[in-house]
């Protein structure tokens, strides 16, 4: 019983703790559902007189694992470190991996009245315009199991139930008869007394993520050597560097301090 | 004494070899080069896809599969493939994961 106070009370400071970090600007200023993780692309296109380029990781994490894109295709980790360009694209590498035709959209030139236009690029670069996208999230999403935070979708309960359908392998890209056969669950201390453990499961980052994604780039610490707080996390190191911009944000402490406490 | 006939034949064998051979030499590098860029991809795929099983590998094939990545990237670095970029990136990472694997390994033993 005291145990359950005691947890109720340690709970409430850190949502303090955390309404407090977000009014002092450490925390980003909630977004609506659709474009939580969105990322504007402008290394070159502004430049050039183009609208920068607004992708949406929702629609790409309902159909591909991150591990294709960050590993096999090779996009940085951080917003705008990829520092592709159109000539990139047009070779076939990163967006041009997938956007050329045949797996997805390419920016094709049409005949439109006698003028030749490519009415496909305003679905990427559209920052800043009034584009009819062909996919809505709110549609796309609606029977998808909920989520507390971030866009509203829990998508490890989508993919198990069958709502997404994640391909890992790409053509020209990928490496045939890879298959991860590692589903551990690590048992994290939490650092803040009371606080429950951390239920760290490597199978459901690892189907997604791969194993070279993470380590040692994210986490170079050894099992236990190094100790994270919650505040790095914030600031987008470890756990961040994911959660809190495409996967569920962190305020979301159930979700990953799980352990039953007896 | 060659006669200005036996001359001119010669001559147009000379250009006929000569018409010969340049595209075969230039078949025979691309041949090379194709060779090449596919055993580099081969190998790629052989080292980077044990990244899945590094957790059950022992430090030495952890030790030989890092040094053969760094041996490989100089290789894939003489290519003119457009995706020689992102493979070399690609086997970095997976040389880092055999490194961080052999390091934790080491690690847990020193622990012991």
């Amino acid at each position: 019983m005291s145990k359950n106070i005691l947890l109720a009370a340690i709970l409430l400071v850190m949502s303090a703790v955390f309404a407090t970090a977000q009014s002092a600007g450490m925390l980003k200023k909630k977004v609506p559902r659709g474009e939580y993780g969105n990322v504007i692309i402008n290394n070159f296109s502004e430049k050039k007189n183009i609208a920068p380029v607004v992708f949406n990781h929702w629609l790409h994490r309902a159909k591909y694992t991150c591990r294709l894109c960050h590993i096999d295709i090779g996009f940085a980790m951080q917003a705008g470190g990829t520092k592709m360009t159109e000539a990139d694209n047009n070779k076939g590498l990163y967006c041009g991996a997938c956007h050329n035709g045949k797996e997805a959209f390419a920016a094709e030139e049409k005949k439109l009245a006698g003028l030749v236009v490519r009415p496909e690029c305003d679905r990427c670069h559209s920052y800043g315009k009034k584009v009819d996208f062909h996919i809505d999230f709110s549609q796309f999403t609606e029977d998808f199991p909920k989520s507390r935070f971030g866009n509203g979708v829990d998508w490890i309960s989508a993919e198990k139930q069958g709502f997404v359908k994640v391909k890992d392998y790409l053509e020209g890209f990928s490496i045939k008869g890879k298959s991860l056969s590692y589903a551990g669950e690590t048992e994290l201390k939490a650092q803040a007394e009371g606080m429950p453990d951390i239920i760290f499961s490597h199978k459901k980052h690892a189907v997604w993520n791969g194993c070279e994604l993470c380590h040692p780039d994210v986490f170079g610490v050894k099992k236990g050597a190094t100790k994270y707080s919650m505040q790095e996390i914030f600031e987008g190191k470890y756990c961040g560097v994911c959660h809190g911009k495409v996967a569920f944000p962190s305020l979301d402490c159930k979700l990953c301090h799980s352990k039953e406490v007896m | 004494m060659s006669t200005p006939l036996s001359q001119a034949m010669k001559g147009a064998i000379s250009i006929a070899a000569l018409l010969l051979c340049v595209p075969a030499s230039f078949i025979g590098t691309a041949r090379m080069l194709l060779a090449d860029d596919s055993d580099w991809r081969q190998e790629f795929s052989e080292l980077c896809g044990k990244t899945d099983m590094a957790m059950t590998l022992p430090p030495e094939a952890l030790e030989t599969l890092s040094k053969q990545s760094d041996t490989l990237i100089d290789k894939i670095r003489l290519s003119n493939d457009a995706k020689a970029g992102l493979y070399i990136h690609r086997l970095e990472k997976c040389r880092d994961f055999y490194r961080f694997m052999l390091d934790s390994i080491k690690e847990k033993r020193i622990v012991k």
